[in-house]
């Protein structure tokens, strides 16, 4: 079968001056010396392009850490990408934002982590929500498309509506709602974190209230937390099929979390042609199709549909990376889930943060082993 | 709007791309900031002159509408 990506995640960067709770990163860092350089980039924005790539997201981390933000901004609108720029906006002066717009950026991301300052500030680990308002303001004035992206979780889903008001008093083109997804550093924080079902319905009548009230004026999509799901996403499209990911040192990833599953040699692209990696290294080629699947995925009629969800979560909580998915109810092992359900921490309207939750490190200078 | 190698014409929006068929490219074209509604519906109804006008007109606001919807129209 012949599959061509059409999204290219562009990790540039693991450096951020925020420490959010829920960050996707991976537990192990790329240090700033491992980083791909600026024309490392463009090379690969044209491979990827040529591969079929039209949209190119310049994520991190934090992408603006890199000096050279505009010209990989310039470098993906060369190489006849369309490009998202996905930021936490601290730091970025009006000469930049413009800049970053001439250079041809098409879609700026914006992230907010609350409606109200102090929430929003303790997720965060740092000073950041009052930077982002100014920021969203001076955003609204240049053309360039505009989406607000709330991460939301169990402590601040209660503010959904002034979230969305938020987005509105902003005019956003396009609302984000986004909950948490239990990878990375939000799989450690997942019992502090995981929504109850009753939010999670509230959540689904909320929005779908909000998409007819302001239809053409914003879009508002919205992400679920799977577990609570009866049949388990069909996580990016399906494992190397549409869509691709590279790290900031180069490494290519058919999602954010692949590095988790063992066994596998993911390919960079300081060594091997992009071409080669997606066609076919043996990392890309590993769940494609339907020879590695068990059952009941094997049998099931949605496996074409589905691909069976989620390749690191089946390795999350099964140990065995070609597991059904848990957080299907056809799964035998979904009782690994419904206990996390159970075990999740009470709905607390408490508003320090809790003890044992982790924040997110800062990349060392050292590059991992 | 570009042109997919494996796709065809598609519009490309923020997280997500719309395919565009039959006249779906020509319309996306015409609406370059500087014409206004009736200049695109006017064009293509000379365009396309052996079809009945009511219905070009009826389907170019259709897919506009449809467009909107998906918040990929901006008015100057």
């Amino acid at each position: 079968m012949n599959f061509v990506p059409h999204a290219l995640i562009a990790e540039v960067t693991h450096r951020c001056p925020l420490r959010c709770v829920y960050c996707s990163n991976p537990l192990e860092m790329r240090s700033r010396s491992e980083e791909l350089s600026t024309a490392e980039w463009q090379r690969v924005f044209g491979e990827a392009a040529a591969l079929g790539v039209l949209q190119l997201h310049l994520t991190g981390g934090e992408p603006l850490a890199r000096p050279d933000a505009e010209q990989l901004v310039k470098s993906g609108r060369e190489a006849g990408l369309y490009v998202n720029l996905i930021t936490s906006g601290i730091g970025l002066a009006e000469a930049r934002l413009d800049a970053l717009v001439s250079a041809g950026l098409d879609h700026v991301q914006l992230s907010f982590q609350d409606s109200e300052q102090e929430q929003a500030d303790q997720i965060a680990g740092t000073r950041a929500h009052a930077s982002k308002l100014d920021l969203a303001q001076r955003i609204r004035k240049h053309r360039v498309a505009f989406t607000m992206n709330i991460v939301v979780h169990r402590r601040n889903l209660a503010r959904l509506p002034e979230m969305i008001a938020l987005a509105e008093e902003l005019q956003v083109d396009r609302l984000e709602v986004a909950n948490v997804q239990y990878y990375g550093w939000a799989f450690e924080n997942r019992a502090e974190l995981l929504p109850t079902r009753e939010q999670v319905d509230q959540t689904i009548a909320i929005v779908d209230a909000a998409r007819e009230r302001l239809k053409g004026r914003m879009r508002i999509d919205c992400v679920l937390p799977d577990y609570y799901a009866r049949y388990p996403k069909a996580c990016m499209g399906g494992w190397g099929q549409g869509l691709m990911l590279i790290d900031p040192a180069g490494v290519v990833l058919p999602c954010h979390a692949a590095r988790v599953i063992p066994g596998l040699t993911f390919d960079d692209v300081r060594s091997k042609p992009l071409r080669w990696i997606w066609e076919e290294s043996p990392a890309f080629q590993r769940f494609r199709g339907d020879e590695w699947m068990q059952e009941p995925c094997r049998s099931c009629e949605r496996k074409t549909r589905d691909f069976g969800g989620c390749r690191c979560q089946a390795f999350l909580y099964t140990g065995d990376p070609d597991a059904t998915d848990p957080v299907c109810s056809l799964s035998p092992r979904r009782a690994l889930i419904d206990a996390v359900i159970a075990n999740a921490a009470p709905s607390s309207p408490s508003q320090i943060p809790p003890q044992n939750w982790v924040y997110r490190i800062n990349p060392s200078n050292v590059p991992a082993r | 709007m570009t042109q997919s190698a494996d796709l065809g014409p598609v519009l490309l929006l923020p997280e997500t791309m719309l395919r565009l068929t039959g006249p779906g490219p020509r319309i996306v074209e015409l609406c370059d900031g500087a014409r206004t509604l009736a200049d695109v519906i006017g064009t293509l109804q000379a365009e396309f002159n052996g079809a009945d006008p009511e219905m070009i007109r009826r389907e170019v606001l259709a897919f506009l509408a449809t467009l909107n919807e998906r918040r990929a129209l901006d008015y100057l």
